[in-house]
């Protein structure tokens, strides 16, 4: 466990199927991640997500499509990067696993690859305008984090 | 991402630099004593941890009188943190508004099926 990977987990009361398609179809996509989305669903398939309220496109590219389960892509975040080439050093890693839980789905959420990303600290900020918490606080959450624990919100 | 930036992480990822850390935000101005008291481990390990600290900037030392006193360097805490506890943040959202959205379309599929 490196300091650098958020994991969350939750319990959805719907199939493995359902939840697939909402991670991976762009309308569904753009219900909960920004306000629209394309993706070429396949290995090294481009995606965009755009966030309207922060005038942002970020480029991404997708890593694994094993249906119904394993979901992942890699995306540049916090800025305009449409069109860029998706690296290791200009992008987090972004897994959804789904695994059956009765007649619904366990869905676990691991980001990762913070502490490789480049750039001056001034640009891995910038989008933390409006983040009114304080310093205190969130040390309290990264050492969550980095301890792995998970936010259950079910 | 250059080296300062990844000592940085290597700093913070340590437990018991975490500890020292959580212990010195709640308390300013701590002494290697001190927090030696406060935590289960030796002054010297204390020491050696301080010192890894103080060598990224997160945590800054002053000497009053014959004592050598440590706090946190709040902005290049927040530097790391921040970025954390906000993708962080953001996810419990997204997760929550999927839920939202699969369940919505279970039972609205039911709701036609009857």
């Amino acid at each position: 466990m490196t300091a650098d990977t958020i994991e969350r987990e939750i319990s959805i009361a719907a199939a493995p199927e359902v939840v697939w398609s909402i991670l991976t179809e762009a309308d569904q996509i753009a219900q909960w991640f920004g306000d629209e989305a394309t993706i070429d669903l396949r290995p090294g398939g481009a995606a965009t997500f755009t966030f309207k309220s922060h005038d942002v496109v970020s480029q991404a590219e997708v890593v694994t499509v094993e249906p119904h389960t394993r979901f992942a892509y890699r995306w540049i975040s916090g800025r305009t990067s449409l069109g860029e080439t998706v690296t290791e050093t200009n992008s987090t890693l972004v897994e959804f696993n789904l695994t059956p839980e009765g007649d619904g789905t366990r869905l676990r959420l691991v980001e990762s690859g913070f502490s490789k990303l480049e750039g001056s600290e001034d640009e891995n900020t910038a989008s933390l305008e409006g983040n009114t918490r304080g310093w205190s606080a969130e040390l309290g959450d990264l050492v969550e984090f980095a301890e792995g624990r998970t936010a259950v919100n079910a | 991402m250059d080296a300062a930036e990844q000592d940085l992480w290597s700093a913070i990822g340590d437990p018991t630099r975490k500890q020292l850390l959580d212990a010195m935000l709640s308390a300013p101005g701590a002494t290697a004593t001190s927090l030696a008291e406060e935590l289960p481990v030796t002054r010297q390990a204390v020491a050696k941890h301080l010192a890894i600290l103080e060598r990224v900037g997160l945590v800054e030392s002053r000497r009053a009188g014959r004592e050598v006193r440590f706090s946190v360097e709040p902005r290049r805490l927040e530097g790391a943190a921040a970025a954390m506890a906000h993708a962080a943040a953001a996810w419990d959202q997204r997760l929550a508004m999927i839920k939202q959205l699969a369940e919505a379309a279970v039972e609205k599929a039911q709701t036609s099926s009857r």
